[in-house]
């Protein structure tokens, strides 16, 4: 025997109406059709412990990410390479500092808060990383990252990158604590 | 007021009191959240794809690195240690394609492949053509270099390799990737051959 499944009614704001009515004609599909794919998408970010209200932040900086040019690579192939590339060395160490000034320099330019940008697109590239902290009061800046899993040649590279990040930002280091899996950064504008 | 399917909107209604929000407020930033992203040229959904498979690969340990870097650093490793740094790589891939496997994924290739449509942002093309018991790959990306290249073709090795495939012709070039192999069966813990 066939279930029809029964309908509900949904209240959305009127101003969002306008909006909506154009994603459904870009995707081809009608208003109801619409908001049957989006609550099916919010039960599965519900699903993954994300929220609605957070996905457009997270494509916007996996899309910064495309733009500078981000690369999955396994872990402890990176681990592996900074090892081998002696972390010492001024040429790997000049390396992640430009690297980090340029990627500083585009979230400037890209977003009206670069920093908390910054601090986004640590932690959705970096899941070596149990923690990071972006605080800014006044001209200071702080940024703390722990891991437990980081190596120390991570941790040293990670810290060129940040600074160079915060280089481009348009924030100089005043101090720096690094350890094996743990970094405190203070920065002034 | 718009209708949506039952079943659908009580499933919503209970993570709106879970979040101490209501239906329509949630509902709202549901539309809210589309047309954010709908304005970045995606859907949704895609973007809610995109942070499933992002969870996957932190999940499996990686880590996003800018490419300018990586390439410079695969290039000082591959330089001073350049057998290790294959291994490595190789390894990477095997585990890579034996976890697909655990995970109960009959198609170890398939799933690699439809991760390099929301990663592989660098390469340029890429063709996995398969034909019975046989598997082509071609991978094309100008911006490689040619360090990067040979340990990138490494890791598909590991991935073939893990994948239960034995290669039958390898081509590498600075940017280009050809791979052909066959599939033999992956070896299980015992020893044996799993089809």
């Amino acid at each position: 025997m066939a279930v029809t499944k029964g309908k509900k009614l949904v209240s959305v704001s009127e101003d969002l109406l306008d909006a909506a009515a154009k994603v459904s004609r870009e995707e081809g599909v009608s208003m109801g059709k619409l908001v049957e794919i989006l609550l099916e998408q919010a039960l599965k970010i519900n699903k993954l412990k994300y929220r609605s209200d957070e996905m457009a932040d997270f494509f916007d900086v996996l899309q910064t990410n495309r733009v500078l040019g981000g690369l999955f690579v396994p872990t402890d192939v990176l681990d592996f390479m900074l090892d081998k590339c002696q972390v010492n060395s001024s040429q790997l160490q000049n390396l992640w500092l430009e690297s980090g000034r340029w990627t500083g320099k585009y979230l400037t330019e890209k977003f009206d808060d670069p920093l908390t940008a910054f601090g986004r697109f640590l932690k959705l590239t970096r899941w070596d990383l149990n923690e990071v902290d972006v605080k800014h009061v006044g001209n200071i800046a702080k940024i703390q990252c722990v891991s437990t899993v980081m190596s120390l040649e991570s941790t040293a590279m990670l810290a060129k990158f940040v600074e160079g990040a915060l280089a481009g930002i348009g924030y100089k280091m005043t101090s720096t604590d690094s350890l094996k899996g743990m970094l405190i950064m203070t920065f002034k504008r | 007021m718009l209708a949506a399917r039952e079943d659908l909107a009580d499933e919503m209604s209970a993570i709106a009191a879970q979040r101490g929000l209501t239906l329509f407020s949630l509902v709202n930033e549901l539309l809210e959240a589309a047309i954010k992203v709908e304005d970045m040229g995606i859907s949704l959904k895609e973007a809610v794809d995109a942070y499933e498979l992002t969870k996957e690969a932190q999940d499996a340990s990686f880590t996003l690195v800018l490419e300018s870097l990586l390439y410079d650093t695969s290039d000082l490793a591959f330089e001073n240690s350049n057998e290790a740094a294959l291994k490595i790589w190789f390894d990477a891939g095997v585990w890579v394609a034996r976890r697909y496997i655990t995970r109960g994924t009959k198609d170890p290739l398939g799933a690699y492949e439809k991760e390099l449509k929301v990663f592989g942002w660098n390469i340029s093309s890429y063709t996995f053509d398969r034909s019975g018991q046989d598997i082509s790959i071609r991978l094309v990306s100008p911006r490689f270099s040619k360090n990067f290249t040979v340990l990138l073709n490494s890791y598909l090795l590991g991935i073939l390799n893990g994948s239960g495939y034995d290669v039958t012709f390898n081509e590498v070039g600075r940017g280009n990737i050809r791979l052909e192999a066959t599939f033999k069966g992956v070896e299980t813990i015992n020893g044996g051959n799993k089809g």
